[in-house]
């Protein structure tokens, strides 16, 4: 019996395997002709392997490209993403230097010291420490005493804020114009009849604000201690313009330990 | 000057570069046609999941447009365009790699893409015995492939996928036929190892 030299194994299996690339059919290749055509049992076991490795990588599925490849690709052609991504590619990623984990590595170190404090913490310590205005003992009794008012007020506070249209404008043109009168007499007329309005305003206020011993009033003040006393037509004149609440109107008792102020 | 060899993609090649291309249309249409279902093969079998086979297919397409133009036939045009899909394929599979931390799936070996993306597998629907059996082999298959380096991959792919002559595989990927043979007697003995297991399952149990 013939010896077999490992060497023989290699080049028998390298010498099959050509072989199989020549031949149509794999399972005709008997591997006849080359070095020790009668394989050793470890080569007979391989060939019978390769034979089935080789059959069974040969009959595997071959896929049908998806419809969406054709989207994708003249996307990129027609983009030029492509190439762009191809150049961002090719750049180098960059990896830390490794004189980042000696930084990081002596910072924590400080950290972990004993009686170091890290110095955001003492200047926090150091801020002055603020005390509540006495206003905010009574928005807290409001705010107890009506919550649901003290909850719809802030909802309100907090709605958003829209900024007219400018349509506004266009339509109160049109509709001062259709009151007949031409628009600039009106605009006129509205600028002379505020400015008298508030002179009238000012020349009324300013006598009231000037000290004098003896005000001169062009009316006569008369003090009553009981609403029945004054005539029925000042009364009415008073009731209205106290909202027609004169008669049940009660004296407010401010509270001697805030700032004063009343409810709204 | 080298002379134009006899390729049958001679006249498509040239219709290309003698007019401006404008996008997947005209005689690029007719190459993408021809090609998509190969490079989509070849994408497949070395990313092993459909996704990544989509990527590196677009990425292949959209670089021979890009240089389509350049192409001077010192090789043949489709192993040009099987290079162009491997290294496509292979560095995106590089490139996910360096970005992923190591996950369960890639230690645990089922890193076939995600299981249920090879489409002939879907663990939803209950299948016949023998077909059953036969889409198992053919994801253990898969992940077997995905299991070699990427050269032994390559050479294993387009020599037993895609039917290449050593001839087309030492010019697809620029070695010498002697490198071809030894891959590929590297990459059949990888193979064996990998598969042994599922051949004694399938076949000889």
């Amino acid at each position: 019996m013939t010896s077999i030299h490992p060497k023989d194994c290699e080049r028998y299996r390298e010498e099959f395997l050509v072989a199989l690339d020549r031949a149509s059919d794999a399972e005709g290749v008997s591997g006849r002709g080359v070095v020790h055509a009668e394989p050793c049992e470890s080569c007979t076991v391989w060939r019978e392997e390769t034979l089935l490795v080789t059959g069974i990588l040969g009959s595997l599925d071959r896929l049908v490209a998806p419809p969406q490849l054709e989207a994708c690709v003249a996307e990129d052609i027609s983009t030029g993403a492509g190439a762009l991504q191809a150049v961002l590619r090719g750049l180098e990623p960059q990896t830390a230097p490794a004189e980042l984990d000696l930084l990081l590595a002596q910072e924590l170190t400080e950290l972990a010291k004993e009686g170091a404090p890290p110095k955001l913490t003492s200047l926090l310590e150091e801020l002055p420490r603020q005390k509540a205005p006495l206003v905010l003992e009574r928005l807290v009794s409001e705010e107890l005493a009506d919550s649901e008012k003290a909850i719809s007020k802030r909802f309100v506070g907090g709605l958003f804020r829209h900024i007219s249209p400018d349509q506004l404008e266009a339509r109160l043109h049109s509709a001062l114009r259709s009151e007949g009168l031409p628009l600039i007499p009106r605009l006129r007329l509205l600028k002379w009849g505020s400015a008298a309005a508030a002179a009238l305003v000012v020349w009324v206020s300013v006598p009231a604000f000037q000290a004098k011993a003896t005000p001169k009033y062009h009316f006569e003040v008369v003090e009553v201690a009981n609403l029945q006393e004054i005539t029925p037509f000042v009364r009415a004149l008073a009731s209205d313009l106290a909202g027609g609440m004169l008669g049940g109107m009660q004296p407010k008792v401010e509270s001697k330990e805030t700032d004063g102020g009343g409810s709204l | 000057m080298a002379a134009p060899k006899l390729d049958p993609d001679t006249s498509l090649v040239e219709a290309c570069q003698a007019q401006a291309l404008e996008g997947l249309e005209g005689p690029f249409r007719k190459i993408y046609d021809l090609y998509k279902d190969r490079v989509y093969n070849v994408c497949y079998r070395v990313t092993g999941n459909a996704s990544d086979a989509l990527d590196a297919s677009q990425e292949t397409f959209g670089i021979l447009f890009r240089k389509i133009g350049g192409f001077r036939f010192q090789s043949r045009f489709s192993s040009w365009i099987y290079r162009i899909a491997i290294n496509a394929s292979i560095d995106l599979k590089r490139r996910q790699g360096s970005r992923r931390l190591a996950s369960l799936e890639a230690v645990t070996g089922a890193n076939d893409g995600d299981g249920g993306r090879f489409d002939l597998e879907d663990g939803s629907v209950e299948l016949p015995p023998e077909v059953a059996s036969r889409r198992e082999l053919e994801a253990e298959v898969q992940r077997a492939i995905g299991r070699l380096s990427p050269k032994l991959r390559s050479i294993t792919v387009l020599r037993y996928i895609e039917s290449l002559s050593y001839d087309e595989i030492s010019e697809t990927l620029d070695i010498s036929l002697g490198t071809v043979k030894s891959r590929l007697s590297r990459a059949h003995a990888a193979m064996d190892r990998e598969l042994t297991p599922v051949l004694h399952k399938h076949y000889l149990s």
